[in-house]
């Protein structure tokens, strides 16, 4: 969705992060995009067998750089050439994909350095956005249905960033506003959603003394809904469903607006004595979405101990919340209007060691505990009117997790050494569910699948995976070639096994009724994968080509894409997922 | 298909619908009419041996084989072979050992609280040799909760062709090669019944039945095995399927083919059809 090329760095805080980050009881990822170049006129241009795209930077005056790309897929082209042509069918598929950013920079004139004590401003703008298409006809008399599915998925950004510094105290203020679009026609399916989002963040800093550094700030967020749907009135939700086959039904016709405020005022401080810095925060958070208000502060301390210039320690608790999307506020049983904020304690141990000049390692042990956590379906109660309902959502999850995670990575000691990369490696244990049983109904939009009604959810998490391993290595060999690669390791992720005793066939629904053993005590196939990209370059005057191989799938494993039941729910059927996969690639850069 | 399987269970009348929603007597004695199960039996492989069949009414739609003893009553049990089991009950009239009517058990398990209708699970336990299968269906108890309400009629459907020919019971037309072999079920269209029920956010919901047929036979495959019905978007489908033979290893022989309609209510009956297929 975001060029490469526009990526400044990708950072990712599986837990234990900072006050001024919220809205999540789990990891959070941070991308910074990079300025466009100040001094000339930089860009490339990528081609290969599923898109093309550019990426241009350069200055505007002094001062000022902007950067811009922009990518499109072409399968659209090419589809139409392999499908099938068969007389009495209609078939045609168009997907159509785009996406853009563009970057403007200001404030950082080259070759100035500030005076001491002047305030400096500097900051960009950046928008950037997608269009994703799909359009599926299929039918006429020698089939046995028509199906005509048109999907359009778009969405727009636009972020502001002006940071303004003097002396000990620093303000970074990040506005922004948001656009999604979201429209789907399937058969007498009709629905059109507008998402309009506007929110800022402020973070303000000062050096108060070299034992004591504040931060306070806010991070607000509105968000406004617009749903607009015609459907057949599903069973489950508009009347009491007979299994089996679906009848007929009455359009249905809503027009539902949600509109959601998420705020949070935060305040750290990070306290220095000595080799150990103390940091306490507080983080105050507020959503108001229709009529609900919820509220509640989140504390958290982090510790660490400067053992020596290349040993440190680590450690963090704290408590996180994450309020439920806006969409979820929607009235019962689509929805419901009384959900309050997803939870989380979090605490963390870990030690970063330097080892020579190119090594880092970081060992961090971790444990979280989650709570309140949205989950579907709610239970079946009753109305006053005689008549029943069933929420879509209920803050009745519940989960745990904990583990030790490894990081070491090889930096590039100087232009002549030749390799560089990174492992990560992940021990864990994770539990998920709800509390108490599965509930009876037939909420459409409810989770199926095991356990059963009435059966007790709480389990291996489906996200359970004991050790994950990824090793990242770069090589350059000289003379233009370059050769990288990446290997990954994971275990399989628990899944509840059949065990079918009999065959126990539903004469109304036309279907056999799985058995199951215990409720996710068993896992799929282990997952390992090599990836390599084998590149060479060509530097000309002005400008560099490039053509590159990656080879994804190296050594052809058969990993388990996905596991399919024979009909009767007798057998296992596992499918592998993508055998090896070559892509040759250009790219040029001036 | 080979082995032994159920591949239609009916209920004659498919809906027993109480003329009032008090528990009087008058809505009694509808509720506990005698009626008629009919299930459809093939064992293909079987050689015409023996099967041996239990017929169970339980509380609990989630107990899909009649498990819970305390809450099952036996309806019928015998020995049959392959075809139409056909057999009279009066599920609505059972009562369990403890006294209680096994209606008013399945009111109580129902997390409706029968506010759609009462579905009674009937499961039938067939068994020969080393083969056994539970086949469930729910038998429908209704009163009219919202006007307009109006108890279902079987579906029947109104012949097949094949080939674009009218293919009737009795006939015997000969298939050669391999296919695929088209097979239509006459329009039906105006046989599906409009209906009311009472709605969960509305007082009631009018839906239309999409009649479903399943396709089976004793060699070969159809493709699709299952046409019609409404899909997510409310879109009903053509009866149109094509028969495919095997692609090796078969001689010319005497093919059966079932067609099993559904009405997405209770409702079901079945046609059976034969052919004569060489290669």
């Amino acid at each position: 969705m975001v060029n490469a090329a526009f990526i400044d760095s990708l950072d990712f805080y599986p837990g234990g992060y900072g006050s001024q980050y919220g809205r999540a009881v789990g990891g959070v990822v941070d991308v910074t995009t990079r300025k466009g170049a100040a001094d000339t006129v930089h860009g490339s241009v990528k081609v290969d067998l599923l898109d093309a795209g550019f990426f241009l930077e350069a200055p505007v005056t002094d001062g000022i750089s902007v950067a811009a790309s922009a990518r499109r897929s072409y399968i659209d082209t090419i589809l139409p050439a392999v499908l099938p042509d068969n007389e009495g069918e209609t078939l045609s598929i168009v997907p159509v994909y785009w996406d853009y950013q563009l970057r403007v920079d200001f404030g950082a004139k080259r070759g100035t350095t500030p005076e001491p004590g002047a305030a400096r401003n500097t900051g960009y703008i950046m928008a950037f956005g997608s269009d994703d298409k799909l359009k599926l006809v299929t039918g006429g008399e020698e089939t046995d249905r028509d199906i005509s599915l048109d999907t359009r998925t778009r969405f727009h950004r636009v972020k502001g960033d002006w940071t303004y510094r003097k002396g000990d105290f620093t303000s970074v203020f990040t506005p922004y506003v948001g656009l999604d679009y979201f429209d789907i026609a399937f058969g007498q399916y009709i629905e059109h959603d507008v998402i309009s989002s506007l929110g800022a963040r402020e973070v303000m800093s000062l050096d108060v003394s070299s034992m004591l550094t504040l931060r306070t700030g806010l991070d607000v967020y509105f968000e406004h809904v617009e749903v607009n749907v015609q459907a057949p009135a599903p069973g489950g939700t508009e009347y009491v469903p007979f299994p089996g086959t679906a009848p007929v039904s009455e359009l249905i016709h809503a027009q539902p607006v949600v509109n959601g405020f998420d705020g949070a005022l935060f305040a750290e401080a990070d306290l220095k004595f000595g080799p150990f810095t103390v940091t306490p925060g507080l983080r105050g958070n507020f959503q108001r979405v229709n009529g609900t208000r919820n509220w509640l502060l989140d504390p958290r301390l982090w510790l660490r101990y400067t053992m020596s210039e290349r040993t440190a320690l680590k450690g963090s608790l704290g408590l996180y919340s994450q309020p439920a999307e806006t969409f979820q506020f929607v009235f019962s049983p689509y929805g419901n209007p009384l959900l309050d904020y997803q939870r989380a304690f979090q605490t963390s141990l870990g030690v970063e060691q330097r080892l020579g000049e190119t090594w880092n390692v970081d060992v961090t042990g971790f444990f979280n505990r989650r709570f309140e956590n949205v989950v579907s379906p709610g239970d079946l109660r009753p109305t006053g009117d005689g008549s029943f309902v069933q929420d879509r959502f209920v803050n009745m999850g519940i989960g745990k997790a904990y583990g030790v995670e490894l990081m070491v990575k090889k930096e590039r000691a100087s232009a002549t050494d030749r390799w560089s990369g990174w492992l990560s490696y992940t021990l864990s244990h994770a539990e998920d569910g709800r509390a108490g049983p599965k509930p009876r109904g037939d909420n459409p939009l409810g989770e199926d699948g095991p356990p059963g009604s009435d059966e007790e959810t709480y389990g291996m998490s489906p996200w359970d995976q004991t050790h994950i391993l990824t090793v990242v290595a770069n090589y350059i060999l000289g003379n233009g070639w370059e050769i990288g690669g990446r290997f990954r390791l994971t275990t399989g992720r628990p899944t509840t096994p059949l065990t079918h005793p009999h065959d126990i066939y539903d004469s109304d629904s036309n279907n056999y009724e799985p058995t199951y053993g215990a409720f996710r005590s068993a896992r799929a196939s282990s997952f390992h994968q090599l990836d390599v990209r084998v590149e060479k370059g060509w530097r000309f005057d002005n400008w560099t080509l490039s053509l590159y191989m990656d080879v994804q799938n190296l050594y052809n494993a058969e990993n388990v894409e996905f596991v399919f039941n024979d009909y009767r729910y007798r057998n296992e059927v596992e499918i592998p997922g993508i055998p090896i996969l070559p892509v040759l690639g250009v790219k040029g850069s001036f | 298909m080979h082995d032994l399987r159920v591949l239609g269970m009916a209920v004659e009348r498919p809906e027993l619908m109480a003329p009032t929603c008090e528990l009087t007597a008058e809505a009694l004695e509808v509720f506990t009419e005698e009626v008629t199960f009919r299930a459809l039996l093939v064992d293909p492989a079987g050689g015409g041996r023996a099967l041996d069949y239990t017929l169970w009414a339980c509380a609990d739609p989630e107990d899909t084989i009649c498990e819970d003893a305390s809450q099952r009553l036996l309806l019928a049990e015998g020995t049959t072979t392959a075809g139409e089991l056909s057999v009279p009950i009066r599920p609505g009239a059972t009562v369990l050992p403890d006294g209680s009517l096994l209606l008013d058990k399945v009111r109580q398990a129902d997390p409706y609280q029968g506010y759609g209708g009462l579905r009674m699970p009937l499961v039938l336990h067939v068994r020969a040799g080393d083969e056994a299968v539970y086949a469930m269906k729910r038998m429908v108890f209704s009163c009219p909760a919202v006007p307009g309400m109006a108890a279902n009629q079987q579906p029947v459907l109104q012949g097949l062709t094949l080939e674009g020919a009218a293919w009737e019971e009795g006939e015997l037309p000969t298939l050669r090669g391999e296919g695929p072999f088209v097979v239509r079920a006459n329009d039906v269209s105006a046989l599906e019944e409009s209906y009311v029920v009472p709605g969960l956010r509305q007082e009631s919901v009018s839906l239309k039945e999409a009649w479903v047929i399943t396709w089976h036979a004793t060699l070969g495959e159809f493709n699709p095995e299952e046409t019609g019905g409404a899909d997510f978007n409310g879109e009903p489908g053509r009866h149109r399927t094509e028969w495919e033979p095997p692609e090796k290893d078969a001689v010319e022989q005497e093919v059966t083919f079932w067609a099993v309609v559904r009405d997405g209510r209770g409702g079901s009956s079945w046609l059976i059809r034969k052919a004569r297929w060489a290669p």
